[in-house]
């Protein structure tokens, strides 16, 4: 349970006629961690032969579904004929394409006619017409805005022109004719005058009354969207037909796909193949044999020793409540194989320091009923929000032992966290003594195991022993605690003695690492002064609400908002800080005892990934 | 004379128990500013990266509570 599951390497070897029913069994099993074969004497294994096909189907299928928003996420595996789909998908895909074609000639046409429309109303205002502007080797025409029509002083340049002016909104709107010969000099001008140009070509193929072309050009656009509305209905129609077919293809093409790649991770000879895979060393013996039924026997499977440097898939291992705190562990980092896996210290503790500190039954309830909401609105994150139910749990329970509701102390039962602020703190550093010294002995195993006692106790004990010297020499020289003489010197000697050892077995780094474990034992004090923060909050809330509603009966609507703002707020409060508090209470002071986390996730061939927030 | 003295004494733990709060609360803030801006960095580029920046921006919250247990402790004494 501390541990992840223990894995074992297989080397299987066997004739390529075996391969494709080995590597069908292979995704069945949903077991083998595949370890893919680097080129070396050996050549890579070549796909199946029918990957090619596969994947140009499954290429094609997929174009189809994302065009008609088909999801195959929730598809059932099916088992389809290879011949028969490659049928049916191609008469699919023609009608989608015919659908989907249509759809964009048309869409274009609907687009070019609202570009029309746009210069055409500018015309009908300056009342002249698209024919006014085709091109003309003798005169020059523009249409467009500009800021101040004053600017333009034609005059000057020559009497051969026209100009057609109106104003809409703050600018004026200009057509202006004009002899070419003068063009240069008046472009320059309406340049001076920031001129922004209308684009009157596509508009140079139409005759006629810019107004009976206007009302013309509505009447085709409404067509043109009757038009569209009919070929995406039948789209809609096509998808709805075949969704089903389509999302289950997909789904047992992808399989496929990437049963036939597979051989690409496998090593291979002229007339064999080769693979090495992890699995959990529970299911080797079961996987060996289901392995050579499928080969006929012809196969040869070995296991192979785990090397010490080798990066080795992690499974988990854990019961279901523990499962959900694997999160926390995931959103630090995966355990290393051989490493301890936290899950199920988290999954006790941060119930414990959460309810500590946010300890009200009310505000308890309240995040019970928010987390349980969450959980069933949103599935993905169930792992995080059954941590949350359970340190909402833990908050009801100190709730009950503090005897507070919603600010409000009830009755004297344990501690009254409003005044004994002493004893909270005791416990506080307490829990943070038990808390940090576990982390040091898991430390202390795992370096046993690894690199055996001298190590373990140097880089490990060694603190052990630093935190009783300390407590007894530099305690009684603080004179915060009175010993004999005898036990002060048994003070100084564990303190230096646990300083050399610390100096042998993690360097001067640890010797300055020193004062850390007394930041770390006193950072426990949050316990403390998080909850104490929510405290005195909600007493300010409900002070301010006892306040207003002793000033009258005109008050009482605002004492409920204060009660309602108030409390909400904290609330808020309650669920963000102690929470993140108590998972940095793990992360910084006790795993940076025993944990480096960074393993490899076991994904076995076939089974699909899970979804989750990390 | 002692009352008074009593008086501005207490007012002197007072005001030592509200430096230590403060001053380790600004502290704090300064740190996580900085620390909080590489952080959402890192979690642009990589979203795995939530958890460790998680861990590096809740560091330096020790301080600020480091500054309470002194205010406790002077309170204590008034």
């Amino acid at each position: 349970m501390l541990k992840p599951e223990r894995m074992s390497k297989l080397f299987v070897v066997g004739p390529k006629s075996t391969l494709p029913k080995i590597v069908s069994r292979l995704h069945e099993l949903k077991i083998a961690h595949l370890i893919e074969h680097k080129k070396d004497e050996f050549d890579l294994c070549t796909p199946l032969e029918n990957f090619e096909k596969l994947s140009s189907l499954l290429l094609q299928v997929r174009s189809i579904t994302t065009h008609l928003n088909i999801s195959s996420d929730q598809a059932k595996a099916n088992i389809f004929k290879f011949k028969d789909l490659e049928k049916e998908i191609a008469k699919i895909k023609e009608r989608v394409n015919k659908a989907i074609d249509e759809i964009k000639k048309t869409e274009d046409e609907i687009s070019l006619i609202s570009e029309q429309k746009k210069a055409l109303k500018l015309m009908v205002l300056l009342n002249v017409h698209p024919e006014d502007f085709q091109k003309s080797n003798y005169i020059k025409s523009y249409l467009g805005y500009v800021d101040d029509p004053n600017i333009i002083k034609l005059e000057k340049i020559t009497d051969r022109f026209e100009i057609y002016a109106a104003a809409e909104d703050k600018k004026t709107l200009i057509a202006v004719f004009i002899d070419s010969n003068f063009a240069t000099k008046f472009e320059k001008i309406l340049a001076e005058s920031s001129f922004s140009d209308v684009d009157t070509s596509i508009t140079s193929s139409l005759k006629g009354d810019a107004k009976d072309l206007f009302e013309k050009l509505l009447e085709k656009d409404e067509k043109l969207q009757v038009k569209l509305r009919t070929y995406q209905d039948k789209l809609k129609k096509i998808a709805e037909k075949h969704a089903h077919f389509l999302a289950e293809a997909e789904k047992f093409l992808s399989v496929e796909a990437e049963k036939a790649q597979i051989p690409l991770s496998f090593g291979s000879t002229r007339e064999a193949f080769f693979l090495r895979c992890y699995l959990p060393k529970n299911d080797m013996e079961k996987t060996k044999e289901e392995l050579m039924k499928s080969g006929n026997n012809k196969l040869y499977i070995v296991e192979e020793p785990l090397g010490e440097e080798e990066d080795i898939p992690v499974k988990l291992n854990n019961s279901k409540y523990i499962q959900n705190s694997e999160f926390f562990t995931k959103l630090f980092a995966l355990p290393k194989y051989g490493e301890f896996d936290p899950s199920v210290l988290i999954a006790y503790t941060f119930p414990l320091f959460y309810g500590f500190m946010l300890g009200d039954v009310i505000y308890g309830l309240v995040t019970f009923a928010l987390f349980y909401y969450l959980k069933k609105k949103f599935p993905v994150g169930k792992q995080f929000f059954n941590m949350m139910l359970a340190a909402s749990m833990g908050a009801i329970i100190f709730g009950f032992l503090y005897g507070e509701f919603a600010g409000l102390e009830l009755y004297h039962f344990w501690i009254e966290r409003t005044h004994d602020f002493s004893t909270l703190m005791m416990i506080s550093i307490l829990a943070g003594i038990v808390h940090v010294n576990f982390g040091l002995i898991l430390g202390f195993i795992l370096e046993y195991n690894h690199h055996g006692l001298m190590k373990a106790a140097n880089s490990k004990l060694s603190w052990i022993i630093l935190q009783i010297g300390g407590v007894l020499f530099l305690g009684s020289l603080l004179k915060m605690l009175t010993v004999s003489k005898p036990l002060f010197y048994a003070g100084v000697f564990l303190f230096v003695l646990a300083v050399l050892m610390l100096l042998k077995g993690e360097g001067f780094i640890g010797v300055m690492e020193i004062p850390s474990i007394l930041t770390h034992i006193m950072s426990y004090a949050r316990l403390m002064a998080v909850g104490l923060a929510s405290v005195f909050i909600a007493v300010m809330v409900n002070d301010l609400i006892t306040f207003l509603f002793h000033k009258g009966i005109l008050f009482w609507p605002l004492a409920l908002i204060s009660l309602l703002i108030g409390h909400t707020f904290n609330i808020a409060l309650g669920i963000l800080s102690p929470s993140l508090h108590s998972i940095r209470l793990h992360y910084v002071e006790f795993f940076s005892k025993f944990y480096q986390g960074g393993g490899k996730d076991y994904e076995p061939f076939g089974a699909e990934k899970q979804k989750s927030l990390i | 004379m002692a009352g008074v003295e009593l008086a501005i004494g207490n007012g002197l733990l007072g005001v030592g128990a509200g430096l230590a709060l403060g001053l380790g609360a600004i502290g704090t803030g300064l740190a996580q500013q900085q620390i909080i801006a590489a952080v959402f960095g890192a979690i642009v580029e990589d979203p795995k990266q939530f958890g460790k920046g998680l861990f590096f921006i809740l560091l330096p919250e020790t301080l600020v509570i480091f500054g309470l247990v002194i205010a406790i402790m002077l309170m204590g004494r008034m």
